[in-house]
Protein backbone atom coordinates (compact mmCIF):
# COMPACT_ATOMS: atom_id res chain seq x y z
CA UNK A 1 0.00 0.00 0.00
CA UNK A 2 2.78 2.38 1.01
CA UNK A 3 4.52 1.73 -2.29
CA UNK A 4 1.44 2.86 -4.15
CA UNK A 5 0.69 5.99 -2.20
CA UNK A 6 4.32 7.00 -2.64
CA UNK A 7 4.15 6.34 -6.35
CA UNK A 8 0.92 8.33 -6.46
CA UNK A 9 2.78 11.46 -5.44
CA UNK A 10 5.75 11.05 -7.69
CA UNK A 11 5.44 10.41 -11.35
CA UNK A 12 7.69 7.67 -12.66
CA UNK A 13 9.86 8.06 -15.74
CA UNK A 14 7.49 5.82 -17.63
CA UNK A 15 4.52 7.97 -16.70
CA UNK A 16 6.36 11.13 -17.69
CA UNK A 17 7.14 9.57 -21.06
CA UNK A 18 3.53 8.67 -21.81
CA UNK A 19 2.39 12.11 -20.63
CA UNK A 20 4.85 13.86 -22.94
CA UNK A 21 3.90 11.69 -25.92
CA UNK A 22 0.20 12.24 -25.17
CA UNK A 23 0.62 16.00 -24.99
CA UNK A 24 2.58 16.03 -28.25
CA UNK A 25 -0.18 14.02 -29.91
CA UNK A 26 -2.91 16.27 -28.58
CA UNK A 27 -1.01 19.38 -29.64
CA UNK A 28 -0.67 17.95 -33.15
CA UNK A 29 -4.40 17.18 -33.40
CA UNK A 30 -5.51 20.51 -31.96
CA UNK A 31 -2.98 22.24 -34.22
CA UNK A 32 -4.41 20.47 -37.28
CA UNK A 33 -7.94 21.44 -36.29
CA UNK A 34 -6.76 25.02 -35.80
CA UNK A 35 -5.21 24.93 -39.26
CA UNK A 36 -8.51 23.71 -40.71
CA UNK A 37 -10.30 26.49 -38.87
CA UNK A 38 -8.06 29.20 -40.31
CA UNK A 39 -8.10 27.94 -43.88
CA UNK A 40 -11.56 28.61 -45.27
CA UNK A 41 -13.26 25.30 -45.92
CA UNK A 42 -16.75 26.19 -46.98
CA UNK A 43 -16.43 25.90 -50.74
CA UNK A 44 -19.49 24.14 -52.11
CA UNK A 45 -19.12 20.73 -53.78
CA UNK A 46 -17.71 20.77 -57.30
CA UNK A 47 -17.38 17.56 -59.27
CA UNK A 48 -15.21 16.22 -62.01
CA UNK A 49 -15.81 12.86 -63.64
CA UNK A 50 -12.98 10.72 -64.87
CA UNK A 51 -13.68 7.64 -66.95
CA UNK A 52 -11.62 4.48 -66.88
CA UNK A 53 -11.16 1.79 -69.49
CA UNK A 54 -14.50 0.18 -70.36
CA UNK A 55 -14.56 -3.59 -70.38
CA UNK A 56 -16.86 -5.66 -72.51
CA UNK A 57 -18.50 -8.80 -71.21
CA UNK A 58 -20.98 -10.65 -73.45
CA UNK A 59 -21.73 -7.58 -75.51
CA UNK A 60 -22.37 -5.39 -72.47
CA UNK A 61 -20.01 -2.51 -71.69
CA UNK A 62 -19.01 -1.75 -68.10
CA UNK A 63 -17.58 1.74 -67.74
CA UNK A 64 -15.87 2.49 -64.40
CA UNK A 65 -15.94 6.18 -63.52
CA UNK A 66 -14.33 8.10 -60.71
CA UNK A 67 -16.09 11.14 -59.28
CA UNK A 68 -13.89 13.67 -57.55
CA UNK A 69 -15.31 16.36 -55.29
CA UNK A 70 -13.09 19.45 -55.61
CA UNK A 71 -15.10 21.43 -53.07
CA UNK A 72 -14.57 21.46 -49.32
CA UNK A 73 -18.03 20.35 -48.29
CA UNK A 74 -19.38 16.84 -48.33
CA UNK A 75 -22.11 15.98 -50.84
CA UNK A 76 -24.56 13.15 -50.31
CA UNK A 77 -26.85 11.33 -52.74
CA UNK A 78 -24.68 12.35 -55.68
CA UNK A 79 -26.53 11.31 -58.82
CA UNK A 80 -24.25 10.27 -61.67
CA UNK A 81 -25.77 9.88 -65.10
CA UNK A 82 -24.45 8.66 -68.42
CA UNK A 83 -25.97 9.36 -71.81
CA UNK A 84 -25.34 7.54 -75.07
CA UNK A 85 -27.27 7.40 -78.33
CA UNK A 86 -27.64 3.78 -79.46
CA UNK A 87 -29.52 3.25 -82.76
CA UNK A 88 -31.34 6.55 -82.40
CA UNK A 89 -32.38 5.80 -78.82
CA UNK A 90 -30.89 7.40 -75.74
CA UNK A 91 -29.39 5.15 -73.07
CA UNK A 92 -29.11 6.86 -69.71
CA UNK A 93 -27.73 4.59 -66.97
CA UNK A 94 -27.41 6.29 -63.61
CA UNK A 95 -26.24 5.58 -60.11
CA UNK A 96 -26.33 7.36 -56.77
CA UNK A 97 -23.21 7.77 -54.66
CA UNK A 98 -24.16 7.83 -50.98
CA UNK A 99 -21.39 10.10 -49.85
CA UNK A 100 -18.64 12.08 -51.55
CA UNK A 101 -16.63 14.00 -48.92
CA UNK A 102 -14.69 17.13 -49.92
CA UNK A 103 -11.46 16.54 -51.85
CA UNK A 104 -12.27 12.85 -52.10
CA UNK A 105 -12.86 10.25 -54.79
CA UNK A 106 -15.68 7.77 -55.19
CA UNK A 107 -15.91 5.08 -57.82
CA UNK A 108 -18.95 3.75 -59.65
CA UNK A 109 -19.67 1.76 -62.79
CA UNK A 110 -22.18 2.61 -65.52
CA UNK A 111 -23.40 -0.10 -67.85
CA UNK A 112 -24.13 0.43 -71.57
CA UNK A 113 -25.14 -1.94 -74.32
CA UNK A 114 -22.80 -0.30 -76.83
CA UNK A 115 -19.25 1.09 -76.72
CA UNK A 116 -19.47 4.10 -74.38
CA UNK A 117 -16.54 5.98 -75.98
CA UNK A 118 -18.96 8.69 -77.15
CA UNK A 119 -21.04 8.64 -73.98
CA UNK A 120 -21.54 11.81 -72.02
CA UNK A 121 -21.19 11.38 -68.27
CA UNK A 122 -22.04 13.99 -65.69
CA UNK A 123 -23.13 14.56 -62.13
CA UNK A 124 -26.75 15.58 -62.23
CA UNK A 125 -27.57 16.42 -58.65
CA UNK A 126 -26.51 16.10 -55.03
CA UNK A 127 -27.82 16.79 -51.57
CA UNK A 128 -26.37 18.67 -48.66
CA UNK A 129 -26.02 16.11 -45.85
CA UNK B 1 19.38 -10.55 -10.77
CA UNK B 2 17.28 -8.64 -8.29
CA UNK B 3 18.52 -5.24 -9.38
CA UNK B 4 16.49 -4.82 -12.60
CA UNK B 5 13.15 -5.60 -10.93
CA UNK B 6 12.48 -2.05 -9.76
CA UNK B 7 12.99 -0.17 -13.05
CA UNK B 8 11.21 -2.93 -14.94
CA UNK B 9 8.24 -2.77 -12.65
CA UNK B 10 7.83 0.95 -13.31
CA UNK B 11 7.70 0.32 -17.03
CA UNK B 12 5.60 -2.80 -16.64
CA UNK B 13 3.13 -0.93 -14.47
CA UNK B 14 2.88 1.88 -16.99
CA UNK B 15 2.47 -0.62 -19.82
CA UNK B 16 -0.33 -2.36 -17.94
CA UNK B 17 -2.05 0.97 -17.28
CA UNK B 18 -1.84 1.99 -20.94
CA UNK B 19 -2.96 -1.41 -22.22
CA UNK B 20 -5.87 -1.31 -19.77
CA UNK B 21 -6.77 2.07 -21.26
CA UNK B 22 -6.65 0.65 -24.79
CA UNK B 23 -8.78 -2.32 -23.71
CA UNK B 24 -11.36 -0.03 -22.15
CA UNK B 25 -11.43 2.01 -25.35
CA UNK B 26 -12.19 -1.03 -27.49
CA UNK B 27 -14.70 -2.53 -25.08
CA UNK B 28 -16.78 0.63 -24.98
CA UNK B 29 -16.10 2.16 -28.37
CA UNK B 30 -16.40 -0.73 -30.80
CA UNK B 31 -20.19 -0.52 -31.40
CA UNK B 32 -19.82 3.09 -32.58
CA UNK B 33 -16.88 2.09 -34.76
CA UNK B 34 -19.36 -0.05 -36.70
CA UNK B 35 -21.78 2.81 -37.25
CA UNK B 36 -21.63 4.46 -40.65
CA UNK B 37 -23.39 7.60 -39.46
CA UNK B 38 -20.40 8.30 -37.23
CA UNK B 39 -18.04 8.08 -40.22
CA UNK B 40 -20.33 10.28 -42.29
CA UNK B 41 -20.97 12.93 -39.68
CA UNK B 42 -17.21 13.04 -39.24
CA UNK B 43 -16.80 14.08 -42.86
CA UNK B 44 -18.73 17.31 -42.49
CA UNK B 45 -18.02 18.36 -38.93
CA UNK B 46 -16.69 21.91 -38.70
CA UNK B 47 -13.35 22.54 -36.93
CA UNK B 48 -15.12 24.48 -34.20
CA UNK B 49 -17.37 21.49 -33.51
CA UNK B 50 -14.34 19.17 -33.44
CA UNK B 51 -12.65 21.35 -30.83
CA UNK B 52 -15.83 21.53 -28.80
CA UNK B 53 -16.12 17.73 -29.00
CA UNK B 54 -12.57 17.21 -27.78
CA UNK B 55 -13.03 19.76 -25.00
CA UNK B 56 -16.28 18.19 -23.79
CA UNK B 57 -14.70 14.73 -23.92
CA UNK B 58 -11.78 16.02 -21.90
CA UNK B 59 -14.14 17.46 -19.31
CA UNK B 60 -15.99 14.14 -19.15
CA UNK B 61 -12.68 12.31 -18.73
CA UNK B 62 -11.66 14.54 -15.82
CA UNK B 63 -14.98 13.86 -14.14
CA UNK B 64 -14.70 10.11 -14.79
CA UNK B 65 -11.13 10.12 -13.59
CA UNK B 66 -12.24 11.16 -10.11
CA UNK B 67 -14.14 7.87 -9.79
CA UNK B 68 -12.83 5.31 -12.27
CA UNK B 69 -10.07 6.22 -14.73
CA UNK B 70 -7.62 3.70 -16.12
CA UNK B 71 -4.70 3.77 -13.71
CA UNK B 72 -4.10 1.31 -10.89
CA UNK B 73 -3.17 4.04 -8.45
CA UNK B 74 -5.85 5.95 -6.65
CA UNK B 75 -5.96 9.48 -7.91
CA UNK B 76 -5.10 11.98 -5.25
CA UNK B 77 -4.50 15.38 -6.80
CA UNK B 78 -6.60 17.27 -9.29
CA UNK B 79 -3.41 17.89 -11.26
CA UNK B 80 -3.04 14.15 -11.61
CA UNK B 81 -6.60 13.89 -12.94
CA UNK B 82 -5.93 16.62 -15.47
CA UNK B 83 -2.81 14.95 -16.87
CA UNK B 84 -4.27 11.44 -16.82
CA UNK B 85 -7.28 12.72 -18.74
CA UNK B 86 -5.01 14.28 -21.36
CA UNK B 87 -3.40 10.87 -21.76
CA UNK B 88 -6.83 9.26 -21.98
CA UNK B 89 -7.83 11.63 -24.77
CA UNK B 90 -4.59 10.93 -26.64
CA UNK B 91 -5.11 7.19 -26.30
CA UNK B 92 -8.67 7.58 -27.58
CA UNK B 93 -7.41 9.44 -30.63
CA UNK B 94 -4.71 6.85 -31.25
CA UNK B 95 -7.13 3.93 -30.99
CA UNK B 96 -9.49 5.82 -33.29
CA UNK B 97 -6.79 6.23 -35.97
CA UNK B 98 -5.69 2.60 -35.73
CA UNK B 99 -9.18 1.13 -35.87
CA UNK B 100 -10.36 3.40 -38.69
CA UNK B 101 -7.28 2.41 -40.69
CA UNK B 102 -7.90 -1.27 -39.90
CA UNK B 103 -11.44 -1.08 -41.25
CA UNK B 104 -10.25 0.96 -44.25
CA UNK B 105 -12.46 3.91 -43.30
CA UNK B 106 -9.43 6.20 -43.65
CA UNK B 107 -7.86 6.02 -47.08
CA UNK B 108 -5.37 8.16 -48.90
CA UNK B 109 -7.90 9.67 -51.31
CA UNK B 110 -9.65 11.58 -48.52
CA UNK B 111 -9.21 15.28 -47.80
CA UNK B 112 -7.52 16.44 -44.58
CA UNK B 113 -10.67 17.87 -42.97
CA UNK B 114 -12.54 14.62 -43.67
CA UNK B 115 -9.77 12.56 -42.10
CA UNK B 116 -9.44 14.73 -38.99
CA UNK B 117 -13.21 14.94 -38.57
CA UNK B 118 -13.62 11.17 -38.66
CA UNK B 119 -10.74 10.59 -36.26
CA UNK B 120 -12.01 13.18 -33.77
CA UNK B 121 -15.60 11.99 -33.86
CA UNK B 122 -14.69 8.32 -33.48
CA UNK B 123 -12.23 9.14 -30.70
CA UNK B 124 -15.01 10.38 -28.43
CA UNK B 125 -16.48 6.95 -27.58
CA UNK B 126 -12.99 5.45 -27.42
CA UNK B 127 -11.86 8.13 -24.95
CA UNK B 128 -14.91 7.58 -22.78
CA UNK B 129 -13.98 3.89 -22.82
CA UNK B 130 -10.53 4.81 -21.52
CA UNK B 131 -12.12 6.93 -18.80
CA UNK B 132 -14.21 4.05 -17.50
CA UNK B 133 -11.63 1.31 -18.12
CA UNK B 134 -11.34 0.47 -14.43
CA UNK B 135 -15.07 0.33 -13.98
CA UNK B 136 -15.82 -1.80 -17.04
CA UNK B 137 -14.77 -5.07 -15.51
CA UNK B 138 -14.53 -5.98 -11.89
CA UNK B 139 -10.98 -5.52 -10.76
CA UNK B 140 -11.83 -7.77 -7.85
CA UNK B 141 -10.01 -5.58 -5.34
CA UNK B 142 -6.79 -7.56 -5.76
CA UNK B 143 -4.68 -4.85 -7.37
CA UNK B 144 -1.86 -5.63 -4.99
CA UNK B 145 -1.89 -9.31 -5.73
CA UNK B 146 -1.89 -8.87 -9.48
CA UNK B 147 0.94 -6.36 -9.27
CA UNK B 148 3.05 -8.72 -7.23
CA UNK B 149 2.54 -11.56 -9.64
CA UNK B 150 3.33 -9.33 -12.60
CA UNK B 151 6.65 -8.57 -11.01
CA UNK B 152 7.58 -12.11 -10.15
CA UNK B 153 6.22 -14.24 -12.97
CA UNK B 154 6.52 -13.97 -16.68
CA UNK B 155 3.53 -14.52 -18.88
CA UNK B 156 4.87 -17.64 -20.54
CA UNK B 157 5.60 -19.32 -17.25
CA UNK B 158 3.05 -22.05 -16.60
CA UNK B 159 0.53 -21.36 -13.85
CA UNK B 160 1.64 -23.10 -10.73
CA UNK B 161 -0.83 -22.87 -7.88
CA UNK B 162 -4.19 -24.20 -8.92
CA UNK B 163 -3.06 -26.28 -11.88
CA UNK B 164 -1.19 -28.75 -9.71
CA UNK B 165 -4.28 -29.58 -7.77
CA UNK B 166 -6.75 -32.36 -8.63
CA UNK B 167 -6.79 -32.60 -12.39
CA UNK B 168 -9.78 -34.85 -12.77
CA UNK B 169 -11.07 -35.00 -16.35
CA UNK B 170 -14.56 -33.86 -15.30
CA UNK B 171 -13.40 -30.60 -13.75
CA UNK B 172 -11.14 -30.02 -16.74
CA UNK B 173 -14.10 -30.30 -19.04
CA UNK B 174 -16.19 -28.18 -16.76
CA UNK B 175 -13.62 -25.37 -16.83
CA UNK B 176 -13.23 -25.55 -20.57
CA UNK B 177 -16.98 -25.45 -21.03
CA UNK B 178 -17.32 -22.51 -18.66
CA UNK B 179 -14.70 -20.56 -20.61
CA UNK B 180 -16.27 -21.39 -23.96
CA UNK B 181 -19.68 -20.42 -22.63
CA UNK B 182 -18.43 -17.11 -21.28
CA UNK B 183 -16.73 -16.35 -24.59
CA UNK B 184 -19.87 -17.18 -26.53
CA UNK B 185 -22.05 -15.07 -24.26
CA UNK B 186 -19.76 -12.05 -24.48
CA UNK B 187 -19.42 -12.40 -28.25
CA UNK B 188 -23.20 -12.50 -28.69
CA UNK B 189 -23.80 -9.53 -26.39
CA UNK B 190 -21.50 -7.26 -28.42
CA UNK B 191 -21.88 -8.65 -31.96
CA UNK B 192 -25.60 -9.37 -32.06
CA UNK B 193 -26.50 -5.71 -32.33
CA UNK B 194 -24.01 -5.19 -35.17
CA UNK B 195 -24.75 -8.37 -37.16
CA UNK B 196 -27.97 -7.22 -38.91
CA UNK B 197 -26.62 -3.78 -39.90
CA UNK B 198 -25.42 -2.59 -43.30
CA UNK B 199 -22.00 -1.77 -41.90
CA UNK B 200 -20.94 -5.42 -42.07
CA UNK B 201 -21.21 -5.77 -45.88
CA UNK B 202 -19.98 -2.19 -46.30
CA UNK B 203 -16.75 -2.69 -44.37
CA UNK B 204 -16.27 -6.23 -45.66
CA UNK B 205 -16.60 -5.00 -49.22
CA UNK B 206 -13.71 -2.59 -48.85
CA UNK B 207 -11.31 -5.06 -47.26
CA UNK B 208 -8.75 -6.68 -49.54
CA UNK B 209 -7.22 -10.05 -48.53
CA UNK B 210 -4.17 -8.39 -46.91
CA UNK B 211 -6.49 -6.06 -45.00
CA UNK B 212 -8.49 -9.08 -43.83
CA UNK B 213 -5.34 -10.80 -42.59
CA UNK B 214 -4.39 -7.62 -40.73
CA UNK B 215 -7.84 -7.55 -39.15
CA UNK B 216 -7.46 -11.18 -38.02
CA UNK B 217 -4.10 -10.36 -36.44
CA UNK B 218 -5.52 -7.26 -34.77
CA UNK B 219 -8.54 -9.19 -33.44
CA UNK B 220 -6.27 -11.78 -31.84
CA UNK B 221 -3.93 -9.13 -30.43
CA UNK B 222 -6.71 -7.01 -28.93
CA UNK B 223 -8.37 -10.05 -27.38
CA UNK B 224 -5.02 -11.16 -25.93
CA UNK B 225 -4.33 -7.70 -24.52
CA UNK B 226 -7.75 -7.42 -22.90
CA UNK B 227 -7.53 -10.80 -21.18
CA UNK B 228 -3.85 -11.22 -20.37
CA UNK B 229 -2.06 -7.88 -20.49
CA UNK B 230 -4.43 -5.17 -19.33
CA UNK B 231 -4.41 -6.39 -15.72
CA UNK B 232 -8.12 -5.98 -15.19
CA UNK B 233 -7.64 -8.04 -12.07
CA UNK B 234 -8.97 -11.41 -13.14
CA UNK B 235 -5.74 -12.36 -14.92
CA UNK B 236 -4.37 -14.44 -12.08
CA UNK B 237 -7.53 -16.44 -12.02
CA UNK B 238 -7.38 -16.85 -15.78
CA UNK B 239 -3.76 -17.93 -15.79
CA UNK B 240 -4.48 -20.58 -13.20
CA UNK B 241 -7.55 -21.80 -15.03
CA UNK B 242 -7.35 -25.37 -16.26
CA UNK B 243 -8.78 -27.02 -19.33
CA UNK B 244 -8.13 -26.68 -23.02
CA UNK B 245 -8.08 -22.91 -22.54
CA UNK B 246 -5.09 -23.17 -20.27
CA UNK B 247 -2.35 -21.42 -22.19
CA UNK B 248 -2.87 -17.71 -23.00
CA UNK B 249 -2.14 -18.20 -26.71
CA UNK B 250 -4.33 -21.26 -27.16
CA UNK B 251 -7.07 -19.58 -25.15
CA UNK B 252 -6.91 -16.50 -27.39
CA UNK B 253 -7.02 -18.56 -30.57
CA UNK B 254 -9.74 -20.91 -29.33
CA UNK B 255 -11.97 -18.05 -28.23
CA UNK B 256 -11.42 -16.29 -31.55
CA UNK B 257 -12.59 -19.43 -33.33
CA UNK B 258 -15.66 -19.62 -31.09
CA UNK B 259 -16.36 -15.95 -31.85
CA UNK B 260 -16.03 -16.55 -35.59
CA UNK B 261 -18.37 -19.52 -35.44
CA UNK B 262 -21.00 -17.50 -33.57
CA UNK B 263 -20.49 -14.61 -35.95
CA UNK B 264 -21.31 -16.92 -38.85
CA UNK B 265 -24.44 -18.16 -37.10
CA UNK B 266 -25.59 -14.61 -36.37
CA UNK B 267 -24.96 -13.54 -39.97
CA UNK B 268 -26.91 -16.56 -41.19
CA UNK B 269 -29.75 -15.77 -38.82
CA UNK B 270 -29.99 -12.20 -40.08
CA UNK B 271 -29.69 -13.41 -43.68
CA UNK B 272 -26.56 -11.40 -44.31
CA UNK B 273 -25.08 -14.72 -45.45
CA UNK B 274 -26.71 -17.70 -47.05
CA UNK B 275 -25.38 -20.98 -48.36
CA UNK B 276 -25.35 -19.78 -51.96
CA UNK B 277 -23.07 -16.85 -51.10
CA UNK B 278 -19.54 -17.07 -52.50
CA UNK B 279 -16.67 -18.07 -50.26
CA UNK B 280 -15.04 -14.64 -50.17
CA UNK B 281 -18.26 -13.15 -48.88
CA UNK B 282 -18.40 -15.70 -46.05
CA UNK B 283 -14.79 -15.04 -45.15
CA UNK B 284 -14.86 -11.25 -45.29
CA UNK B 285 -18.21 -10.84 -43.48
CA UNK B 286 -17.19 -13.25 -40.74
CA UNK B 287 -13.82 -11.64 -40.13
CA UNK B 288 -15.33 -8.16 -40.18
CA UNK B 289 -17.85 -9.03 -37.48
CA UNK B 290 -15.26 -11.22 -35.75
CA UNK B 291 -13.50 -8.20 -34.25
CA UNK B 292 -16.40 -6.98 -32.08
CA UNK B 293 -17.33 -10.60 -31.35
CA UNK B 294 -13.92 -11.54 -30.03
CA UNK B 295 -13.70 -8.31 -27.99
CA UNK B 296 -17.01 -9.28 -26.42
CA UNK B 297 -15.70 -12.80 -25.87
CA UNK B 298 -12.64 -11.48 -24.08
CA UNK B 299 -14.79 -9.36 -21.79
CA UNK B 300 -17.05 -12.36 -21.18
CA UNK B 301 -14.16 -14.52 -19.95
CA UNK B 302 -12.94 -11.78 -17.61
CA UNK B 303 -16.41 -11.28 -16.22
CA UNK B 304 -16.73 -15.02 -15.51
Amino acid sequence: MSKHSAAGQQRSTAEWLSLVISLLLLTAVVGLIGFLWITPTDEVPRFSVQRDQAREVDGVFYLPVTVHNHGDSTASQVLLEGSLMVDGQEQAPNTTLDFVPGHSDREATLIFSADPAQAEIRVVSYQKP
Amino acid sequence: MNQPTLPRSIWAEERDDLLRAVSGAFLFGVPLLYTMEVWWIGTYTSPLRMLAGLLLTYAALVALNRTTGFRTQKQTSIWRSLTDSAEGLAIGLLVSVISLLLLRRLTFDLGLDTVIGQIVLESIPFSIGVGIANGLLDRGGNDQASDESENSTDQNEPPKSAADQPDSPESLWKDTLADAGATALGAIIIAFSIAPTDEVPMIAGSLSPPALLLLVAASLLISYIIVFEAEFGAQDKRRSQRGIFQHPLSETVASYLISLLLTMLMLLFFQQLDFSAPLNQWVSYTITLGLPATIGGAAGRLAL
